[in-house]
């Protein structure tokens, strides 16, 4: 017998907008072990990182060498960002001292270095979360059809793929509650790297979110609008409008 | 959760109010014996209520206390409504004083909703036969006021 899913095996998972960036060998500063990336991004304090290698073109994995220091697919956390220069640094731990990078590292165009935000996390004192997908209409309809007794059918087919979705959280007295930089995220000029992991039924195992049996749709955004609501019968909350950026990635087996 | 803490915002100055009064008035609170002599012809009841303590989220349940406070105070009846409505106006003002008081850095943070009477009844209410039958037999004219509140225990 089937069990249908409760509402409380969902979650909301979170990564912040403006913690993706591509840089070049000239941008790695062996010496002061600052990296140059773009400025105005939102790399705060403690946030966790990955370093990888993409093809610009593509956007696929690319290739090249890391500066020595740095491993792809290790977490660093950084330790400063200066919004007004791009200038980075990362440690190997949650406020530890700068990671030593020694050499450049070697990324001939197109391919580039980049830094991202770790992984979605999981967002404090979710209320609710909907996300809606859709599909445009085309009418095919062909005109001239012979008539008979009953009134000819239109045809359609379908076409692009849209999707639009909200969360409501609750303010809480957390600072460090990502729910709270996603309303700030909302004004963030640049907001790439902004995704949410949407967790439909999600599995711990082992004290770790087992990705391979939960359920979830993860999907970059842009956030479009928070709506707070304060009044004295209810909880603090606010409300964030997202879309997608690009294409959702569907996770609707347990395997 | 500090339930306590929630209660003595509530509960201390209301003792402290009516205990100001000359000749103080007699406050009994929840589950706590009524000690007075027989003849005591005034006291006051506070009866505190925990509704709700957290908030239901996918994550966590953060806290978020609500609950209500039944302040009831008991006269002589016969002698019309005055002296009622004095002592059950030192709460209403005790609440008002709470709701005034500002956010703290640290403690607790309470405030009521809106104020739920004073009604006025020379009986505990209720339609029932025993408590028709108790209405006869109740010698106290009786007001009460109701006040649903939120709370916040800041750490």
């Amino acid at each position: 017998m089937a069990t249908v899913l409760s509402g409380t095996s969902g979650a909301l998972y979170y990564a912040p907008a403006g913690t993706t960036a591509t840089f070049g060998e000239s941008a790695v500063n062996d010496t002061t072990d600052v990296i140059t990336v773009d400025t105005y991004l939102n790399f705060k304090v403690g946030d966790p990182v990955k370093f990888s290698i993409v093809n610009t073109e593509t956007g696929a994995a690319g290739t090249g060498t890391l500066p020595a220091g740095l491993s792809a697919g290790t977490t660093y956390y950084v330790i400063g960002y200066t919004p007004a220069t791009g200038a980075l640094t990362v440690s190997a731990t949650l406020g530890g001292a700068s990671v030593a990078i020694t050499d450049n590292g070697t990324a001939v165009a197109p391919n580039a270095f980049k830094v991202a935000y770790g992984a979605p996390a999981v967002v404090g004192s979710v209320r609710e979360w909907s996300f809606e997908i859709t599909r445009s209409e085309i009418d095919v309809t062909v005109i001239g059809q012979t008539l008979g007794q009953y009134a000819p059918f239109r045809s359609y087919i379908t076409g692009f793929a849209d999707g639009s979705g909200s969360a409501t959280v609750y303010t809480t007295d957390d600072d460090t509650n990502l729910s709270n930089r996603m309303v700030e995220d909302v004004l963030q000029r640049q907001q790439v790297g902004a995704t949410m992991k949407l967790y439909i039924d999600r599995v711990v195992s082992g004290g770790s979110v087992d990705d391979t049996l939960s359920r979830s749709i993860t999907v970059p955004v842009i956030l479009t609008s928070a709506s707070l609501t304060v009044n004295p019968d209810d909880g603090q909350s606010v409300e964030i409008a997202f879309r997608p950026s690009a294409a959702p990635t569907f996770d609707l087996a347990k395997s | 959760m500090n339930y306590q803490a929630v209660r003595a915002v509530f509960e201390t100055p209301l003792l402290t109010a009516y205990n100001s009064l000359s000749p103080a008035v007699p406050v009994y609170f929840d589950n706590v014996m009524n000690d007075g002599a027989d003849s005591a012809e005034e006291f006051v009841h506070i009866n505190i209520q925990f509704g709700l303590t957290t908030e239901l989220t996918l994550s966590d349940n953060p806290d978020r206390i609500r609950g209500v406070i039944v302040i009831r105070t008991y006269t002589p009846k016969g002698r019309g409504p005055a002296r009622n409505q004095t002592l059950i106006n030192v709460a209403t003002t005790a609440l008002q004083t709470i709701n005034s008081t500002p956010k703290p850095a640290s403690g607790v943070y309470v405030r009521t909703g809106a104020i739920d009477g004073p009604s006025f009844s020379p009986d505990f209410g209720g339609t029932t036969p025993d408590q028709q039958s108790r209405r006869a037999f109740t010698p106290f004219f009786i007001s009460r006021i109701e006040a649903g509140f939120q709370a916040q225990v800041i750490s």
